[in-house]
């Protein structure tokens, strides 16, 4: 069980646990469910990085225990 | 993380189908899902420990070497550090005193002891090498060892190193051991190579001949038959004996090549290259010689330098064949010679000149004062003479000036006559007149009259008359035609007077008409405009006659003096030609170059000169420096003034 911090830098900041082999698309609704918002409306990023696709897992990013990761609006687009 | 997040997390984990999160408070999982597959490392966390396990064990393993190598190390150094230090194990010089007693008197005693060691020691190096010694060879080894080299060339007594001689196995075994020296292989080498270079004909004809190279075709003997070897053996006891006969050979050599010198002398003497001086017959180049022309014999009068002999003159010409004359008194000479002239033309020329010469030369004091004697007497015997009428050259060129003097004459006095005699041209005046000055002329002569036969000239005290003739003789003043402007003048006056005479009288007939005609009554008859119409008509008649009068008077006696002066813009009056010159200019609107305008200006300075000077001033007179003869040139006359 790691620890992965979810930061949109305009205030929002939350830990979620879950496990390293956790799937992107369930680690969204986590994190969805804690910050208040739809699953779809989330984007998982890392800073200047391309956003995580849903069929990869935690762990095939390198989020282990403690990472921190940008949280933030998917429009669509 | 507290526990009841997690619950809540859990619940969501399970709605959705993810395993629970591990809760802290709760049971650990079970044991049957750890064992689940040790081989194959699927979870994360495995792959890690087994990453972490990996990694250690590396690095275990890289520390473990280090220490090995380190330990290695050390020990090596150890190692050398006593290999180093092993040298000096054993007793120092200090420590073998330490050893042994301090004090001198068993220092002493075991000195001998000490001697004894070192005595032992040397025999024992001694014996070795003595035992070496015997090891080696001795000089009979090479009792019969072959060198192959000329004995000859082992006089140099040096120490030579000789060494076996290469050779190949059979060879060896057929001849045996030879010993050489490589440094004299070498140079017999380099000789032999140097000889073949420089290409010697085969046959010396000042060879005696080696009993060697005897036959013909001898030097292929030595290709043929092989080299010639010269081999001595070292024998211990013949080596003495053949230094000896080297020493010997070179003497007996010497001997043998003695020459008798004496043959030489009864030899025929070789035929010389060179021709004998008396036989050689050289040519000198010949002077030319020049025309040698036969000279005068110089006359006494002849040569101008009294001291010039004639005689030693022609000596010395003589002598002179190529070289001209040296001295001055011979340049006269040299100029004869070289000058290829006209003979007859010289000789008369020579001639005269003598006559000349002699006749200066008499002028002595005694003969000038004869002179002036005879002169003094001369001038009555000359009047005399002058009546027997004595014709010769001078006389006629007299004459021959006279005549030119009477007709200047004869032009100018018969007019002073004419004016005179206003209008009466009588011939016959004219002839009395030239039979007067005829008359006058031949008086006037005998008085006159000297050497020359020339009139003196009139001199300026005798009076104005005189001065004025003396100017008309130099032709300084021209001929002012007096009576001519005389004459004129006089007609013009009376021509003035006649027309004054008749205007007047014109006048008085005119107003005694008039009174006339007022006296006449005929005014009263007439009306006023018939009086101004009969006293016009009377006017008009008196104008035409009057005028009639007055232009036959003027066609008659009108005798106009027309001058045309031309005056320069210096105030110099201007002959036809320059004022000609001067209207062209104005005309054109330029004047002269450069060339003429200075030409003018020269003339003008010139002509100004010869005014300011005083023209009655004869110093001058040096020939053409004369107003008179400068005057006469421009007259273009011929002739000069001499006195």
């Amino acid at each position: 069980m790691i620890i992965v911090t979810v930061n949109d830098r305009l205030g929002t900041k939350a830990q979620i646990p879950a496990f390293a082999s956790d799937k992107i698309k369930d680690f969204k609704v986590m994190v969805a469910m804690k910050v208040g918002r739809e699953p779809h409306e989330i984007l998982l990023k890392r800073q200047g990085e391309r956003p995580f696709k849903d069929q990869l897992s935690l762990a095939d990013y390198g989020i282990s225990n403690g990472v921190q990761i940008d949280l933030e609006v998917d429009t669509g687009d | 993380m507290d526990a009841a997040s997690i619950e809540e997390i859990n619940k969501l984990r399970r709605a959705m189908g993810m395993k629970p999160l591990p809760v802290p408070g709760a049971a650990a999982p079970s044991q049957a899902s750890a064992g689940e597959d040790p081989d194959a490392p699927s979870t994360l966390e495995t792959r890690e420990a087994l990453a972490y396990g990996n990694f250690k064990k590396v690095q275990e393993a890289e520390e473990a070497k280090k220490r090995r190598e380190e330990k290695a190390a050390a020990v090596k150094k150890a190692r050398d550090k006593a290999q180093r230090f092993a040298a000096l194990e054993g007793k120092g010089i200090a420590d073998l005193d330490e050893d042994d007693e301090l004090d001198a008197k068993s220092w002493l005693k075991n000195q001998k002891k000490r001697q004894k060691k070192i005595d032992a020691q040397k025999k024992f190096e001694e014996e070795k090498a003595a035992t070496q010694a015997i090891a080696e060879h001795t000089s009979a080894d090479l009792a019969d060892v072959k060198v192959a080299h000329d004995m000859a060339s082992f006089l140099d007594a040096d120490d030579q190193i000789l060494t076996l001689k290469d050779t190949g196995v059979l060879e060896n075994e057929e001849e045996g051991d030879e010993l050489e020296n490589l440094d004299m292989r070498e140079q017999e080498r380099l000789q032999e190579k140097i000889d073949l270079k420089k290409k010697k004909p085969v046959y010396d004809p000042n060879d005696v001949g080696e009993p060697g190279e005897h036959g013909i075709l001898g030097q292929y003997d030595e290709e043929i038959h092989g080299k010639k070897k010269k081999v001595f053996t070292l024998g211990a006891v013949g080596t003495a004996n053949d230094l000896a006969d080297i020493l010997d050979a070179p003497i007996q050599k010497r001997r043998h090549q003695v020459v008798e010198l004496d043959v030489l002398e009864d030899a025929p003497a070789p035929v010389s290259d060179y021709l004998d001086p008396p036989e050689i017959k050289v040519k000198k180049p010949k002077k030319k010689k020049s025309k040698s022309t036969r000279q005068r014999r110089a006359d006494d009068e002849d040569a101008l330098y009294p001291g010039d002999e004639p005689n030693g003159g022609d000596d010395d010409q003589q002598m002179d064949v190529d070289s001209g004359p040296v001295t001055f008194a011979k340049k006269r000479k040299v100029f004869d010679e070289d000058f290829v002239d006209d003979d007859d033309l010289q000789t008369s020329l020579a001639l005269q000149r003598k006559a000349a010469l002699k006749k200066r030369k008499r002028t002595r004091p005694e003969d000038i004062a004869r002179q002036l004697r005879e002169e003094a007497s001369q001038p009555p015997d000359d009047a005399e003479a002058d009546k027997g009428l004595v014709i010769d050259e001078i006389s006629e060129f007299v004459d021959a000036l006279h005549a030119e003097r009477e007709e200047e004459r004869k032009a100018p006095k018969p007019k002073p006559g004419n004016a005179v005699t206003a209008m009466e041209e009588g011939a016959s005046d004219e002839d009395e007149e030239m039979v007067d000055a005829h008359i006058k002329h031949e008086a006037s002569p005998p008085a006159d009259v000297p050497i020359t036969g020339v009139e003196e000239e009139k001199t300026v005290a005798q009076g104005l008359g005189a001065t004025l003739a003396l100017l008309k003789d130099r032709h300084l003043i021209e001929d002012q035609n007096g009576a001519e402007q005389n004459a004129k003048f006089r007609q013009r006056q009376a021509f003035l007077t006649e027309l004054n005479r008749r205007m007047s009288q014109f006048d008085e007939d005119t107003r005694l008409q008039r009174e006339r005609d007022r006296a006449s009554g005929r005014h009263e008859k007439m009306s006023i405009r018939e009086r101004e119409e009969y006293a016009r008509q009377q006017n008009t008649m008196r104008e035409q006659h009057q005028s009639r009068i007055m232009d036959q008077l003027f066609r008659e006696g009108y005798k106009p003096n027309i001058e045309l002066k031309y005056i320069d813009a210096d105030g110099r009056s201007l002959d036809a030609k320059e004022a000609f010159k001067e209207l062209s200019h104005q005309f054109h609107g330029k004047g002269s170059g450069k060339g003429k305008t200075d030409k003018r200006l020269k003339k003008l300075a010139e002509e100004k000169r010869r005014m300011s000077q005083s023209m009655l001033d004869a110093s001058q007179n040096l020939g053409m420096s004369s107003a008179a003869s400068h005057q006469g040139k421009k007259r273009k006359e011929a002739g000069v003034r001499l006195a």
